[in-house]
């Protein structure tokens, strides 16, 4: 279980992390969904260690992550955007990666590897590849090991129709086998056939945390995007009524 | 370190493939054996390698160990979600810049230098030896600047203001401190100054193993008394790995607590 508690973070004058706490619960896939800088990545940056929080703490089963580094052997992480040595070919870059950690199986990476059709490329520079190829091999990168938490940034975004079928089916298979996703998104209707768990960003603060369908049915509408915007005009109304400038 | 070493590894690969590094080894090559060949005289080559050694390997140095480190930037997050020291990455994006750019130096300007056996071995070897303590100072600067600057651009334009600071502002300090105080005693002074600046210090000690030495007047007799003796070669190699040290230690430190 991680869980975040009254973490804040400022990078200068802007305060992009406020208290927030949080408890992500295991063997779910936890949404964490939000405006462009609501802090929904410095957020996921300082449970990897990336971001050094200001006030507050970090608990990975039960143990600080300032403390220990060896949580990280746990996690597998698909960044938003994956840059890579232009210079490596494919293969060096997921042996790179492969060679930092022990728990890797050699059939999940050949697995993967066939599952997004990453074969030709493997011996092809980085600086020759598309955008979605790229994307493909940060997704096996995250996946190749054998992690109980996935922290996935923007993970379906310049893939093809085909490889994010692939990637949200083995989503749900690793979630069966026990692990826990964590995945920021912007893709509202995406996550709700596959998400358990939503977190809302809003300036710094997390304004819903809840079971996704829960949601739904509280806010009594058909989808999450209309529960979402609904929910979102109910609180600058709130807001505007006790006197907030939205 | 294990991992040090397997960084440094992918990082050598890599920089090695780089077309830039490529294009400057050949290029090197070239104008050592072009000055080579068009200059009989081994004082007048060591003079004409000096500018590529003090002027230009520090210039490529540092733009292209800058450079580097920004276009990594997301991969050195990557790198860092695994559980690894930050230290260990740090000396690996070091050493995997450094050496490739030592290679090149000794490929580029060793390899004319030595076939050729026009400049006297322990000359050549200490040319050589200087320029890669300097070429080792501007990686260790470019280094310091993109920990420390984040915005690629203005980081960019402080490493080269930094080489040119270096190369050129501090010269035309000197030479105007020697003109506006001509008429008093400036010969330690001029000295000290000198030792402040690594490319100053570097150019000085090999000139004045040059039989041209004589030509550089009081100033020069002072500076060669000075670097012969063993105290001021102590001085003079450890001011220039302090010029090494102190840029990578202020590095790794920032790096250590960075924000990715």
């Amino acid at each position: 279980m991680i869980e975040i508690k009254n973490v804040s973070k400022r990078f200068g004058k802007l305060r992009v992390l406020r208290e927030i706490t949080l408890t992500i619960p295991y063997n779910q896939i936890t949404a964490i969904v939000g405006p462009n800088g609501s802090g929904k990545t410095t957020l996921i940056k300082s449970i990897l260690g990336l971001v050094n929080i200001d006030s507050g703490e970090i608990f990975f089963d039960g143990s600080n992550i300032s403390k220990n580094i060896s949580y990280r052997s746990r996690i597998g992480y698909m960044p938003q955007v994956g840059h890579y040595p232009e210079n490596l070919r494919v293969i060096e870059v997921i042996e790179l990666i492969k060679s930092l950690r022990i728990d890797v199986a050699r059939k999940e990476t050949d697995s993967l590897i066939q599952l997004f059709s990453l074969e030709p490329y493997l011996d092809k520079f980085i600086r020759n590849l598309s955008g979605g190829t790229i994307q493909k091999i940060s997704a096996v990168i995250s996946l190749m090991f054998d992690s109980d938490v996935y922290i996935l940034d923007e993970p379906t975004a310049g893939l093809d129709p085909v490889a994010v079928v692939e990637l949200k089916n083995l989503i749900r298979e690793r979630k069966n086998r026990g692990a826990t996703f964590i995945v920021i998104s912007h893709q509202l209707s995406e996550i709700e056939t596959y998400a358990d768990r939503l977190v809302f960003m809003l300036n710094g603060r997390i304004v819903i945390d809840n079971e996704i369908h829960s949601f739904i049915e509280s806010v009594g509408k058909e989808s999450l995007e209309q529960s979402i915007i609904y929910f979102l005009k109910e609180q600058n109304k709130i807001l505007i009524n006790n006197g907030y400038n939205i | 370190m294990d991992i040090t070493y397997k960084i440094t590894k992918f990082q050598i690969q890599n920089v090695f493939r780089s077309l830039w590094l490529v294009v400057y080894a050949i290029g090197l090559a070239l104008s050592t054996s072009l000055i080579i060949y068009f200059t009989n005289d081994s004082s007048k080559v060591v003079v004409s390698l000096l500018t590529i050694v003090l002027v230009l390997n520090p210039l490529v140095s540092i733009l292209f160990g800058s450079i580097y480190i920004y276009n990594a930037r997301e991969f050195i997050e990557l790198v860092l979600t695994q559980p690894i020291e930050r230290s260990f990455l740090f000396y690996g994006l070091f050493l995997g810049l450094l050496i490739p750019f030592v290679l090149v130096s000794l490929l580029g300007l060793g390899g004319p230098l030595f076939l050729s056996g026009i400049v006297e071995v322990s000359l050549a070897v200490n040319l050589l030896a200087m320029g890669i303590l300097v070429q080792t100072i501007f990686i260790s600067l470019g280094i310091f600047v993109t920990i420390c600057v984040s915005d690629k651009s203005m980081g960019l334009g402080i490493a080269f203001l930094v080489w040119l600071g270096l190369c050129w502002i501090y010269d035309g300090f000197i030479l105007f401190i020697s003109f506006a105080f001509q008429d008093y005693p400036l010969e330690k002074l001029l000295l000290v100054l000198t030792i402040l600046n690594p490319i100053d210090l570097a150019r000085i000690t090999i000139l004045t193993k040059l039989d041209t030495a004589a030509m550089l007047g009081v100033t020069g007799a002072i500076f060669q008394t000075f670097l012969e003796g063993a105290s001021g070669n102590i001085i003079a190699f450890c001011m220039i790995i302090l010029w090494i040290i102190a840029p990578l230690l202020v590095a790794y430190r920032k790096f250590i607590r960075k924000d990715f």
